[in-house]
């Protein structure tokens, strides 16, 4: 299924993409499905719902490889835009309102809700658990809530009882934050990530 | 909002944390100011990194894309494609026939005049097939082909198991000949492109019967062949996936 893509950059499976073939879609999805499944899954806690998305997201790819600008960041940034904006849609929906409620009555009960949490398997775990923890709780929280979920920031501030000003400060602040830890250890360039 | 008032939800933006109303005016601020862009790409790459969760994609979930990427029907159309955008229109009239000799041109010419001569190289007689069924010329090209030495491209979807055979003679005079796809209703066509580099060149409209034999000439810097499902009349550049597709 992969072919002579395996060694391939992204930027040039994409070009493939253009010319139709499938097997370059066959590698990007063996490079980045588990992340787009992975955000999917954790914004929207449904896993069919989730399963939905990536397909989405892949097939949005193969019909418009266009949209994807190398110039922009990275594939991988580009394809969990996309599916974070997909989830989120799907979570604002009327429809999905019960489901959300649902959710969140769930994720109340859980304990050990956090980043920390969840990038304890990868990798690059150690590095990035390191640049999180430079993270204020105050920050990581508002970022958690805003991007896992999937509230917008008038809603964060709500939960947490705190002013809209604050928590839209919070969450930039914890972004450019994270950002200059990861340049520090090397995991992005100072204009995005880096090709490891 | 202010320049100051954008700046300040840049982050929550970034994270799709903002309403509406807000990320319109957020985005037109975008479309012109560079440095604002800069900062949302850095922080959608911190997003992307600290999103990895470092799990699999469920088993089988590959099949169920993979047996949508060659749909029987076009899924949707590119837009403002940046990648197609330098493809060439298709020749205004696809009954032409010029049989240019453009081997030696390929070697030296650019890109853009290789693909202007293979747009013009289209030579598709369906309609002539249609009104005189009685031994065409093109009836008897093709009966020349298959009774000499040739060889054959099988287009194919491994998808949906459609196939399409193409018999190419020595003079790489091609013909479509036989392929298992569906009649399309009138207001649709088959469509044959190839590649060329990384731009796409349409070689003819095939008709709405895909069993109208037509011609086309196969060059050296034609690297691929498709077919696609177009409204009648063809288009510019395809609309929709290929149905079956080959190498050549």
């Amino acid at each position: 299924m992969v072919g002579d893509f395996a060694g391939a950059s992204d930027a040039s499976l994409v070009i493939a993409i253009s010319r139709w073939e499938e097997a370059a879609l066959a590698e990007i999805y063996r490079r980045h499905a588990g992340a787009v499944y992975g955000l999917a899954r954790r914004v929207l806690s449904n896993v069919q719902v989730a399963e939905e998305v990536v397909q989405e997201i892949f097939l949005r790819l193969w019909s418009n490889p266009q949209r994807f600008d190398p110039g922009r960041g990275s594939l991988r940034s580009f394809l969990l835009t996309q599916t974070h904006g997909r989830a989120v849609d799907l979570l604002r929906s009327e429809s999905s309102r019960r489901n959300r409620e649902e959710r969140e009555a769930r994720q109340t009960a859980e304990a050990g809700y956090d980043i920390e949490h969840e990038v304890w398997d990868l990798t690059v775990a150690e590095q990035l658990r390191d640049v999180v923890a430079t993270l204020p709780y105050a920050e990581r929280r508002a970022i958690e809530l805003a991007y896992f979920g999937g509230h917008t920031y008038r809603e964060v501030a709500a939960i947490l009882a705190e002013p809209e000003g604050t928590i839209k400060g919070r969450i930039r602040t914890g972004l450019q934050r994270m950002h200059k830890a990861l340049v520090v250890a090397g995991m992005v360039t100072s204009e995005g990530v880096s090709s490891d | 909002m202010t320049e100051t008032e954008i700046e300040s939800l840049l982050g929550a933006y970034a994270l799709d944390a903002v309403d509406a109303d807000e990320r319109a005016e957020i985005e037109a601020h975008l479309a012109t100011c560079p440095r604002c862009r800069a900062e949302v790409t850095a922080h959608r790459e911190v997003a992307a990194l600290i999103a990895n969760s470092g799990i699999a994609a469920p088993e089988g979930l590959w099949d169920r894309i993979a047996v949508e990427l060659s749909p029987e029907l076009p899924v949707s159309a590119p837009t403002s494609a940046d990648l197609i955008a330098q493809l060439p229109r298709r020749p205004e009239s696809p009954h032409r026939k010029q049989r240019n000799y453009v081997a030696a041109m390929f070697a030296t010419a650019a890109v853009a005049v290789v693909i202007a001569l293979l747009s013009l190289q289209v030579v598709n007689l369906s309609n002539q097939v249609n009104s005189n069924r009685s031994g065409s010329a093109l009836s008897s090209a093709v009966r020349s082909v298959l009774s000499h030495s040739h060889r054959t491209i099988v287009l194919t979807s491994a998808v949906r198991g459609l196939s399409a055979t193409v018999a190419v003679g020595n003079d790489d005079d091609a013909y479509w000949v036989s392929s298992d796809l569906r009649h399309l209703p009138s207001n649709e066509t088959y469509q044959l492109w190839t590649v060329v580099r990384d731009a796409v060149v349409s070689l003819g409209v095939l008709g709405s019967n895909p069993n109208d034999v037509t011609a086309f000439r196969i060059a050296p810097a034609m690297a691929r062949l498709m077919v696609t499902i177009e409204p009648q009349g063809g288009s510019p550049r395809p609309t929709g996936t290929p149905v079956v597709s080959a190498p050549i």
